[in-house]
């Protein structure tokens, strides 16, 4: 069956077909040929997923510059067209893809920087999840059967652990003056949710402990146990509130996560 | 679905909701008659983007434009769109929901770019099956806009203004007329946009867009981020002139300027249309 004009057009956006076959199909005249023509489109269908990239990953740009993020953007779109009519979805793979760019290896703390990014946007495309209500918290802890009441996470929230302290990175590209960050503080183990707001926290390695069983899903007793495995039980009672204070313990069921 | 134009509550020249504006329009409450926003920034339920549009609504009439319905396109309608677009006009409660007479993707993917159809009989009555669909499954009428376009197909057996009226017609849709469209493709193509005023149904029109293009020398180049050029404010007068004060909305989407900038724009077409009124 022969090919219909669009899909003969579809294929030459990307390059794959000959141009000069797209020639019997659009008009050309004498200011701009059939193939100028069609190359204005090429030329807006990267740029807009190049545009989206650089909406969604600002701090990265920032970090490597317009021409060399561009060059990596339309190297990471002609793999991976988008798929989806939700341009927010486009750009999952970039941190992997960044990892992959060997270009990119002088900034080692690049992917995980575009991955805090893309954490971000997500957040802020999610739903809010109401912090626990303390007094429902005190009634679950006072219960008789507190050992069985599971905790949850918010419905969002992300987890991502890295050897650079990329929360900082992160931040003193939000603002002018901020202060500039020393790749020898180390590593970080961040969550990113959203209460009113997105946020970013950086967990102490209890409070990162905590929360990667709270995931697990276990139990308050359970929860306690697998603590003690590992740090000092006086110290749970202090991380577990600290949790709560900072909303990452909800009373709405676990939907959705993610994890690095 | 019946064949009723139904009317809609907005009035006078509106502005396109964009993010760099949301945060001084939820402080300001300007007095703005109603706002376009763009349905397929607020698809997600219950998010950030979502909470503010729904506190807009509570204070503004708004309409929903979107890009990604694909109208035009070959593939079957992609149902998780749809269902997404019907939440939220089920939230939003809009006026009016347009989209462009276009196509976007192909099976493989996304474009995200308005793409040209080719203007024959076949391709009339395969959108117009598309449409009846789209306003079954939404449970209301839909408006299409005309669209800005840098090549036109050898295989073309009619102009654009024909094709957009018998798709008008055989699926009881409503027109949005872009003006600035209107005039980027007369320069682009060489034809003469008056053409429309013989071919459009008067009572499908229910809104007109108006915005910037870039002159490139070879092609105007529709990219919105301009202010209204006189060209296209000369047009958008015949139209007031033959169609009447349809509801007319200011779109800017690139060099996004201060809202102040974009409502003097706003108040420019305010004046056309009370002159035509007065007319």
């Amino acid at each position: 069956m022969p090919k219909t004009p669009l899909a003969r057009i579809a294929e030459s956006l990307w390059g794959d077909a000959d141009e000069n076959a797209v020639s019997s199909i659009i008009k050309g005249d004498d200011r701009l040929t059939s193939e100028q023509r069609l190359s204005i489109y090429q030329g807006s269908v990267r740029s807009i997923l190049i545009n989206t990239l650089k909406s969604t990953f600002p701090v990265c740009e920032q970090l490597v510059g317009s021409e060399f993020f561009n060059a990596m953007a339309a190297r990471f779109i002609k793999d991976k067209p988008s798929i989806d009519f939700d341009l927010d979805a486009y750009g999952e793979g970039f941190a992997d893809f960044i990892l992959s760019f060997s270009p990119a290896k002088q900034i080692p703390y690049l992917a995980d920087v575009a991955r805090l990014e893309w954490y971000w946007q997500q957040a802020i495309l999610a739903p809010v999840s109401e912090p626990i209500d303390v007094v429902i918290l005190n009634e679950s802890i006072m219960d008789s059967h507190c050992h069985e009441t599971i905790f949850k996470p918010p419905k969002y929230i992300a987890y991502l652990a890295s050897s650079y302290p990329i929360n900082k990175i992160w931040a003193m590209h939000q603002k002018e003056d901020a202060e500039l960050v020393s790749l020898d503080e180390g590593g970080v183990q961040l969550v990113i949710f959203r209460t009113s707001i997105p946020l970013i926290i950086s967990l102490t390695p209890e409070q990162w402990h905590l929360m990667n069983a709270l995931r697990r899903g276990l139990c308050f007793e359970a929860l306690l146990c697998d603590f003690e495995q590992c740090y000092s039980a006086d110290k749970f009672a202090d991380n577990f509130a600290s949790l709560c204070k900072q909303g990452l313990i909800t009373q709405d069921p676990q939907q959705t996560f993610h994890s690095r | 679905m019946a064949n009723v134009i139904c009317e809609r509550p907005i009035h006078g020249v509106g502005i396109g909701l964009r993010d760099p504006h949301i945060q001084q329009i939820l402080t300001e409450w300007p007095k703005i008659p109603w706002f376009e926003a763009l349905s397929d920034n607020y698809l997600h339920p219950g998010g950030m983007p979502q909470e503010r549009l729904i506190k807009i609504r509570e204070h503004y009439p708004l309409v929903l434009h979107g890009v990604n319905l694909s109208i035009g396109a070959e593939e079957p309608l992609n149902q998780t769109y749809l269902k997404k677009l019907k939440a939220l006009i089920d939230l939003i409660e809009p006026a009016w929901v347009s989209d462009h007479l276009c196509w976007v993707s192909d099976e493989r993917q996304y474009f995200h770019e308005l793409l040209p159809l080719c203007f024959t009989q076949e391709k009339v009555m395969a959108i117009i099956d598309r449409v009846k669909k789209v306003q079954d499954y939404l449970g209301r009428q839909i408006l299409l806009e005309n669209i800005s376009t840098y090549f036109t197909f050898a295989a073309d057996d009619m102009n654009e203004w024909e094709f957009l009226q018998q798709v008008a017609e055989g699926s009881d849709c409503l027109i949005l007329l872009d003006v600035n469209n209107m005039y980027v493709n007369s320069y682009n193509h060489r034809t003469d946009p008056l053409v429309c005023l013989n071919v459009l149904d008067k009572r499908r029109i229910k809104q007109f867009h108006l915005a910037g293009f870039e002159d490139c020398l070879t092609h105007l180049l529709d990219t919105h981020g301009a202010p209204v050029s006189s060209h296209v404010w000369e047009l958008y007068q015949k139209m007031l002139a033959h169609y009447g004060a349809v509801p007319t909305l200011i779109e800017w989407d690139t060099n996004i300027p201060s809202l102040a900038e974009v409502v003097e724009q706003a108040d420019k077409a305010s004046a056309f249309m009370v002159e035509c009124i007065n007319a």
